[in-house]
C-alpha cells in the first residue's frame, strides 16, 4: 500500500483531527504540553465528518439514543458497489447496489432503495421539487449480498484461491463473488483512480517502479567513505578489558 | 460554521467559566497601532488598519525575515555578518524522475523488508553460479568442494529457520 496511506495514514489523520476539532477542545498542561480533552462521543452519519452537516449532527446536546457494536473488520463481507437483496423496510425484496457504507454504524446505504420522499420548496404557488434520500439499512440483518449464480441470498466467506488472493466465497454455491470496480477504483481520500489526471508533480508508476537500489554488504559508514574518496589508514589503539 | 455565540450561550447556562479576557488584552493584536516590540507588519498599516493605507503596506515587504546582520551598540552601523545568511544544502537534482507525490493511477507496490537472503543472492549469487557452470566447484553428496581445496559440508547448516510466507502480492524483484 501507499506508504502515505498505511504508514503515514494522513487521511485517517486528517478525519479524526477534523472530529477532535469539533468534540472538544485543548488545553495546556505543564510539563505535557498540549492535551486534547474530548467532551463527547462523535456521532457518525450519512454526512464525512469534515462537513457543516456531520457538526451540527454532533451540535453540544445532542446524544446517542442507541447503543452501537461495530462489527470487527474480518467480518465485513459487503463493499461498495455490491449488489444486495433489501430484507426488511418499504424496499423489501429488491435488488439494489450500495452506494456508501458507514462502518461505525453498521450501515450501509442502498441506491434508490428504502427511501425518504419529501417535498422541497413548497408553497401556494409553487408545487416543489420531490427529493428522494436513502435510509441507512444495517449490514447485519436487513441487508443479504447475492450469489452472482443464481441471484438469490446467500452467506460469504473468505477464503483463498489457487493464485493466493484473498477472496469471498459463497457458501451455498461455492462461486466467488467478485470486488466490484466501483470499489476498487476509489482512493482511501474517496479519490477515483481512473478519472484522476496525472500532473507534473506526481511520480508515474514507470519511475515509482524503477529499482535503483543494489544491495551491498558495505555497511552506511563504509558507502559514503567509498562514495567520498575516504581512507583510513589510523590503526585502533590497544583496548584492553577486565 | 455553528455560531459561536450560541455555543458562548451554553457554556455560560452550564456554569462553567471557560472564557479568558486576560489573553485578549496582553495578545500582540490588541496593542494600536502596532506592537512597538516586534517589526512592523504589512496588516497593520494596511487599508483595513486605522489610519493605514494601500500605499503604506506596500512599501513593507510581504514576509519579515529574520537578520542577516547586527546593529553596533555604540556606533548604530549595520554590521553584516556573512555567518547568518542561511547556506541550504541541497543536492543536484538534475535528471532526477522523482516527484514529491505519487500518482493515483500508480499501482500499489508491496516490498518485503530486506534480508540476509537478499543481500547474499544481490552480491554472491552471480559469481557462485558462474563457477559452478564452469566447474571450479563441485558438488559430491552432502559436500561442497571448492578450487582450493576446501570442503564444505551441507549438513553443517540448518536451513529450516528461513521459510518464505509467499503470499501473492505485487512484489518488485530486488535482484
Amino acid at each position: 500500500m501507499r506508504l502515505t496511506v498505511v504508514a503515514c495514514g494522513y487521511f485517517k489523520k486528517y478525519v479524526q483531527r477534523e472530529i477532535a476539532k469539533a468534540s472538544g477542545y485543548s488545553l495546556y498542561k505543564p510539563l505535557q504540553g498540549w492535551r486534547h480533552v474530548r467532551k463527547r462521543q462523535w456521532i457518525y452519519d450519512e454526512n464525512q465528518p469534515w462537513t457543516d452537516a456531520a457538526k451540527e449532527t454532533n451540535f453540544p446536546g445532542k446524544k446517542l439514543r442507541e447503543l452501537i457494536e461495530p462489527i470487527p473488520q474480518s467480518q465485513w463481507m459487503i463493499f461498495k458497489g455490491d449488489r444486495v437483496l433489501v430484507l426488511k423496510g418499504i424496499d423489501k425484496g429488491k435488488i439494489g447496489i450500495v452506494c456508501m457504507l458507514v462502518k461505525e454504524r453498521n450501515w450501509c446505504f442502498v441506491e434508490g432503495l428504502n427511501c425518504n420522499y419529501r417535498w422541497v420548496d413548497r408553497s401556494t404557488s409553487n408545487p416543489g421539487v420531490l427529493s428522494k434520500v436513502e435510509k441507512p439499512l444495517l449490514v447485519t440483518n436487513e441487508v443479504a449480498l447475492l450469489d452472482p449464480s443464481d441471484q438469490q441470498p446467500t452467506q460469504v466467506e473468505w477464503r483463498f484461491d489457487e493464485d493466493g488472493n484473498r477472496v469471498r466465497v459463497s457458501l451455498r454455491s461455492g462461486r466467488i463473488v467478485p470486488i466490484s470496480e466501483k470499489y476498487l477504483d476509489e482512493a482511501e481520500d474517496g479519490v477515483l483512480k481512473s478519472s484522476y489526471i496525472e500532473q507534473n508533480w506526481d511520480t508515474k508508476e514507470k519511475e515509482l517502479t524503477k529499482v535503483t537500489y543494489k544491495p551491498s554488504l558495505s555497511s552506511f559508514e563504509a558507502d559514503i567513505m567509498q562514495a567520498m574518496g575516504i581512507k583510513e589508514d589510523r590503526k585502533r589503539a590497544p583496548v584492553f578489558y577486565y | 460554521m455553528f455560531s459561536k455565540t450560541v455555543y458562548a450561550s451554553l457554556l455560560f447556562r452550564s456554569g462553567h467559566r471557560n472564557i479568558s479576557t486576560t489573553a485578549c488584552i496582553l495578545g500582540r493584536n490588541a496593542r494600536k497601532p502596532f506592537d512597538k516590540r516586534f517589526p512592523v507588519r504589512s496588516e497593520d498599516v494596511g487599508p483595513s488598519a486605522a489610519g493605514g493605507s494601500k500605499e503604506m503596506e506596500e512599501r513593507l515587504p510581504e514576509q519579515i525575515v529574520p537578520p542577516t546582520g547586527i546593529v553596533h551598540r555604540v556606533t548604530g552601523e549595520y554590521i553584516h555578518v556573512p555567518e547568518m545568511v542561511p547556506e541550504l544544502v541541497v543536492p543536484d537534482l538534475t535528471d532526477f524522475q522523482l516527484k514529491p507525490y505519487v500518482s493515483y493511477k500508480a499501482k500499489e507496490i508491496t516490498q518485503k523488508e530486506l534480508s540476509p537472503k537478499d543481500i547474499f543472492n544481490s552480491v554472491y549469487a552471480a559469481d557462485i553460479e558462474d563457477d559452478f557452470r564452469d566447474g571450479r566447484i563441485k558438488l559430491e553428496g552432502d559436500k561442497v568442494i571448492f578450487a582450493d581445496g576446501r570442503i564444505l559440508a551441507l549438513d553443517s547448516f540448518d536451513s529450516s529457520a528461513d521459510e518464505d510466507k509467499s503470499v501473492a502480492e505485487t512484489t518488485v524483484d530486488r535482484t
